[in-house]
């Protein structure tokens, strides 16, 4: 038996400050709502995780926030200003992986592409770009367009860090990198998170892939926020519970619209459950429920549970 | 933060700077055949002209003086080809409807585009400008002469010359005026702006611009069937302006056939033709740069 229902997860992060803020952001594609209503806020110095199913509109987000796409209805704040009228600030202060992996110009060579680079970007770290480049061991000589889609990947990496960007808004960063290249990236990552203050906001459906890094997690899902949250409530408060049950045993009434997950067989329940881990245990025992075991779910682990509710709801 | 220069924009001077090498790069084997093309032709007109076995093999040793006059077909041609080609080059590799790399970059992207086109159209106006002067000193290695100094039959009555009418006809002597050397380039440069608007405006420029040669060719079909004289002289204009065979045609005069003009171009005609062509790319470059780079 498997029951999924949406769960009422947070969504206001406070009161700041934030790097990034939308509110009721809407865009459409013709009839489609790539963005419904979206509420989003990026804390200042975060690591930002936006998960969402293929065309949950992360992509469009994105966009939206380097000033590429117009909305239609809402507001949108990029480190203090609004990238639909002040886009080129915007874009200086941002360092960008789009998810086309296609670097730059197909007839460029790589080295022209990170001088090109530099020219519009004042604060372009040469020797960073050099340390960079040796180690995602990128050859300047190659031209763009004999690339792999990996290699793009590591030159649209190299081209998004090398400047220091306050923030850096990286769609599916670690598409096409192989094992041993996606954990470098990662590593230098968190070695350019230790030297910049940097704001990091990563678009992925592979969490796990980025999950060491990342301290706040929005699920997307059909243009909407199922949640965002820091890392450590998500933790903390969405729980994985196992529990022995009696026969025909329905649940207790009041956990209903926290209740992210159900599976199971007929006497053995496995429910993932947003709300305090003491409240929820008490609730489930007093419905004849036997706690059997309690275990926090990874931030990939909570996204497929939110994300299945969402879409089975 | 610690540098100061975190978020700060570029200067626009070095972008322009930069567009310029770029688009250079980005033009630079295309420019390379035209060159290789221009001293073949360039050696072999010097060859034809000074070696005697090659000028045995032309006409039976009659080259004949090479006239070179740029205001006068073919060489208007060639430069509005070249200028209408142009853009598919400048804008090579770049998503023009896509995200990047140009949209990407911390410069509004109005301006980028403009900036853009500007510096295809600066590399246009140096190609031209060498081409100019490299064609000219060819013709000169090869002893033909610049311009035309000669006597043209102008058609004032068509009917009547053919009859023999007195005054249907007028002699006028001509000598290629300063300003016909400056027609390629004002020429060439709205046909690129033409071209360029095309290419900011439309996924598919090749597509629009098949659509217009079309267009074109219906109107000017039109006008002959049903000899409706206004699109005809507009279509003479146009395909002066552009380098074409346009005013001169042989006409039936009692004495034979021969060569008259029906019109003599003027300066005037050449600035107002310039100032509307122009106009129209220029017009034309800035409403399609305003056209978003992404829906």
């Amino acid at each position: 038996m498997t029951d999924m229902v949406t769960a009422a997860l947070p969504i206001d992060l406070g009161s700041g400050p934030f790097a990034v803020t939308t509110q009721g952001l809407v865009r459409r594609f013709g009839s489609v709502r790539a963005l419904d209503g979206l509420d989003l806020q990026v804390p200042e110095g975060a690591v930002y995780v936006l998960v969402g199913p293929n065309g949950a509109g992360k992509s469009t987000l994105i966009r939206t926030l380097m000033g590429l796409v117009r909305y239609e209805a809402g507001t949108v704040n990029v480190l203090g200003r609004n990238p639909a009228d002040l886009g080129a600030e915007v874009r200086a202060g941002i360092g960008y992986v789009p998810e086309d992996y296609r670097a730059g110009y197909p007839w460029m060579t790589v080295g022209r592409l990170l001088e090109h680079q530099a020219v519009y970007h004042p604060s372009w770290d040469a020797e960073y770009a050099r340390r960079l480049r040796a180690r995602y061991e990128i050859d300047p000589g190659r031209r763009c367009h004999t690339l792999s889609k990996g290699q793009s990947r590591r030159v649209q990496l190299v081209l998004a860090l090398a400047h220091r960007p306050p923030l850096l808004l990286l769609d599916e960063p670690t598409d096409g990198l192989d094992h041993v290249v996606r954990d470098e990236t990662l590593s230098i990552l968190s070695e350019h998170l230790a030297d910049s203050t940097t704001t990091v906001v990563i678009s992925t459906h592979r969490v796990y892939e980025v999950e060491p890094l990342v301290d706040h997690v929005g699920v997307l899902a059909a243009g909407r926020l199922l949640g965002q949250l820091p890392r450590h409530e998500l933790h903390g408060s969405l729980l994985r519970y196992w529990a022995d049950v009696p026969e025909g045993w329905r649940g207790p009434k009041e956990l209903g619209g926290r209740v992210v997950q159900r599976s199971g067989a007929a006497r053995a329940i496995e429910w993932t459950v947003w709300g305090d881990r003491d409240a929820v245990t008490r609730g489930l025992s007093q419905a004849g429920a036997a706690v059997r075991e309690v275990a926090p779910l990874s931030v990939d682990e909570a996204a497929v549970a939110l994300l299945s509710g969402k879409e089975a709801s | 933060m610690t540098d100061s220069t975190v978020g700060r924009m570029p200067a626009m001077k070095d972008v322009w700077i930069e567009q310029l090498c770029v688009v250079g790069l980005a033009i630079r084997r295309e420019g390379a055949l035209a060159a290789l093309a221009l001293a073949l032709g360039s050696l072999a007109l010097v060859a034809f002209a000074r070696i005697p076995v090659l000028q045995a093999i032309v006409d039976e040793g009659d080259v004949g003086e090479f006239v070179f006059n740029p205001g006068e077909p073919p060489w208007g041609f060639f430069a509005v080809l070249a200028a209408l080609l142009l853009p598919l080059a400048v804008w090579k590799g770049e998503r023009r409807f896509g995200d990047t790399p140009l949209w990407s970059l911390p410069v509004d992207h109005r301006r980028h585009a403009l900036l853009k086109v500007a510096a295809g159209w600066v590399w246009l106006m140096a190609i031209l400008g060498t081409a100019l002067v490299w064609v000219t000193l060819t013709v000169l290695a090869s002893g033909g002469v610049l311009g035309v100094d000669e006597v043209r039959l102008l058609i004032i009555d068509p009917a009547g010359a053919a009859a023999g009418t007195p005054g249907a006809t007028e002699s006028v002597s001509w000598t290629t005026p300063w300003w016909e050397w400056a027609t390629p380039f004002t020429s060439a440069t709205a046909a690129y702006l033409v071209a360029s608007t095309l290419m900011l405006a439309t996924a598919r420029p090749l597509f629009w611009a098949a659509g217009l040669w079309v267009a074109g060719a219906v109107v000017l079909g039109v006008g002959e069937v049903w000899e409706i004289g206004w699109i005809e002289r507009n279509i003479e204009l146009v395909a002066w302006y552009v380098g074409g065979d346009s005013f001169n045609r042989g006409v039936q005069l009692p004495t034979g056939w021969t060569e008259g003009w029906t019109l003599l171009p003027t300066m005037k005609l050449w600035t107002a033709l310039s100032a509307i062509w122009i106009g129209v790319g220029l017009v034309g470059v800035l409403g399609a740069s305003r056209r978003p780079r992404n829906q």
